[in-house]
């Protein structure tokens, strides 16, 4: 045994975090052992109260501390338009942009089978109710790009097209601001194919 | 293209290796369980980043190392390259080109191998024949690959979908979320495959009517479990796949898997109007299989300007007098070659311009001029 129990005990702890390994969790373990005991204090009651504190918004699925979230409650956003997102991180995301004027719609997750997720785990049957409730005129899918997020977006699609409300797909495509030189061919063929008129 | 230089860190058996290649022709010499096929898997991996013998890279890291580097220099009509693979026993694979970090391998340097795995090519199952054109078309088109990896996501799934137990309408329903990127996907590889076989064919038959001296005929073809003709367009791909995929519905719910796409096609072959997988004879196997093969490297040619490396692994024990003579015939000196061979066949005598031999033993690899006794290895050999 290098470690005392409480070390050990310290370490494993960290392990379990995304991205940590074993040595990451070592010196964060011989880190927090330095820290005044003040300081470890305010990380324990910050991670506490997190947990405690926040939970899903009802109404779109995304982290909140209050029911429902700043961004359903902001009366200045459009309530027609809905934007579908896997994780809440994506509002986070979408959100940078600052041009985004609408709601959201976390689904927690992508149908998966692999994983054993179909779509009963997710929360479209929510989406479902919030749309008969309010006047939507338009669903964003924002899922990932990749054949999960796809076929997550597909089957959303589907299932909106007897309802009658306009469904888009954000676009995939070239990075701004770089040179279409320096663009992977996967995405450069993608960017050709979603080409618009001008 | 010409591979210069390669350098070997824990790879396989070799501990630490360098080799400085003739731009022409390479003849590595040495015993059984030496390494001869070690350095070619070597060059074949830089090629694709893969290895021709096994899926699992954790093979290629030499026992008791936790990874192996391969650093080569090439020269191909773009430039000089210098690439470094390093790859560990956890997973991470760090390749740099000229000392940037990259993403991914880019693949730069071609390569076509030919080793006595092959010789199952006609007679086994569709999927090494599968494997084989994969391979070959990931090389000529880079977007290939790529669509390749998705259309086996979503096959893997969608059958889990069909195994899972659900109910009927459900199902249904969960199917046609992916059926679009099948399609999509599907339709893609089948169009390269279309393409590519249609080029090989007339390529490989060219080489085996000269091969057999005009008097056999060698004919390729894709077959393909969804009613397409060969010249089909991709919108008639998808109409097709559409189409054959909702007539086989049921028959998917039965069986529980996904029974229409280019994971069921194969490649048909045949000598004179007779299935090869039947019918050929050992020797027209490997005919046939020398003309796939030589048809690739004029396929990568027509593709880049330039031919790709060819690895031969102890194939001349492979064939007999005539279609030897022929191979070497056609190794042209535009084409950098790469022969193993035990130190029997006698190939100096065969081919008509110098080669740089080597002498590979126990996972050393030391230039040796044929004719001369060579004592690199401290001892007579």
């Amino acid at each position: 045994m290098f470690y005392a129990e409480s070390m050990a005990r310290l370490i494993e702890a960290f392990k379990r975090l995304p991205g940590i390994g074993p040595k990451t969790a070592q010196r964060l373990a011989y880190f927090i052992i330095k820290l005044p005991k003040e300081e470890v204090e305010t990380i324990t009651r910050a991670l506490l109260e997190a947990k405690e504190k926040i939970t899903l918004c009802s109404n779109c699925g995304n982290l909140t501390e209050e029911q429902p979230c700043v961004i359903c409650k902001d009366m200045k956003r459009d309530i027609g338009l809905i934007c579908v997102v896997q994780e809440p991180r994506d509002v986070l995301a979408m959100e940078k942009t600052g041009e985004y004027r609408g709601i959201y719609h976390v689904l927690q997750g992508a149908i998966s089978p692999i994983d054993g997720i179909g779509p009963e785990d997710l929360k479209i049957k929510e989406l479902l109710a919030r749309i008969s409730d309010n006047k939507v005129r338009e669903i964003i899918m924002a899922t990932n790009p990749n054949v999960e997020g796809e076929a997550t977006a597909m089957y959303i699609s589907r299932l909106m097209k007897p309802l009658d409300i306009k469904v888009t797909r954000i676009a995939h495509g070239l990075p701004v601001g770089g040179d279409l030189e320096y663009a992977d061919e996967v995405t450069l063929a993608r960017a050709l194919e979603g080409r618009r008129e001008f | 293209m010409q591979l210069k230089k390669i350098s070997l860190t824990s790879f396989r058996n070799y501990n630490k290796v360098e080799v400085l290649f003739d731009p022409f022709l390479n003849i590595l010499l040495g015993d059984n369980a030496q390494g001869k096929t070690n350095l070619l898997e070597s060059i074949f991996y830089l090629s694709g980043g893969s290895s021709n013998r096994t899926f699992q890279d954790k093979e290629l890291i030499k026992w008791e190392k936790d990874s192996f580097t391969i650093s080569a220099l090439f020269e191909t009509r773009k430039g000089n390259y210098n690439l470094q693979i390093l790859k560990s026993l956890d997973g991470k694979k760090d390749i740099k080109v000229n000392g940037i970090e990259q993403k991914g391998l880019p693949q730069v340097l071609k390569a076509v191998v030919f080793s006595p795995d092959d010789l199952n090519l006609v007679k086994g199952a569709p999927s090494l024949r599968r494997n084989f054109i994969d391979r070959e078309i990931s090389q000529i088109y880079s977007l290939y690959g790529y669509n390749l990896v998705n259309y086996n996501k979503i096959l893997r799934q969608r059958n889990k979908l069909l195994k899972l137990n659900i109910d009927r309408n459900k199902l249904m329903k969960n199917l046609e979320a992916w059926n679009d990127q099948l399609i999509e996907y599907g339709s893609f590889i089948i169009l390269k495959r279309l393409e590519v076989v249609k080029k090989l064919a007339m390529l490989s038959r060219l080489i085996y009517r000269r091969l057999t001296d005009n008097q056999e005929n060698l004919d390729v073809s894709y077959y393909s479990n969804l009613k397409i003709d060969k010249d089909f367009t991709i919108d008639q791909i998808k109409d097709a796949y559409f189409n054959t995929l909702t007539k086989k519905r049921e028959e998917e719910v039965k069986n529980r898997t996904t029974l229409l796409g280019p994971h069921r096609d194969d490649l048909i072959i045949s000598i004179n109007n007779k299935q090869a997988r039947n019918y050929a004879s050992q020797g027209q196997q490997r005919s046939c299989i020398l003309a796939l093969k030589l048809s690739i490297i004029e396929l990568i040619k027509a593709q880049y300007g330039e031919y790709p490396l060819l690895l031969l692994d102890d194939v001349f024990s492979e064939l007999d007098r005539k279609r030897r003579d022929f191979l070497i015939k056609e190794i042209k000196s535009s084409v950098q070659t790469f022969i193993t061979s035990t130190r029997e066949n006698n190939l100096n005598e065969e081919i008509a311009y110098p080669a740089k031999n080597f002498l590979i033993k126990k996972g050393e690899c030391c230039p040796i001029s044929y004719g001369e006794d060579n004592e690199c290895f401290g001892e007579n050999l």
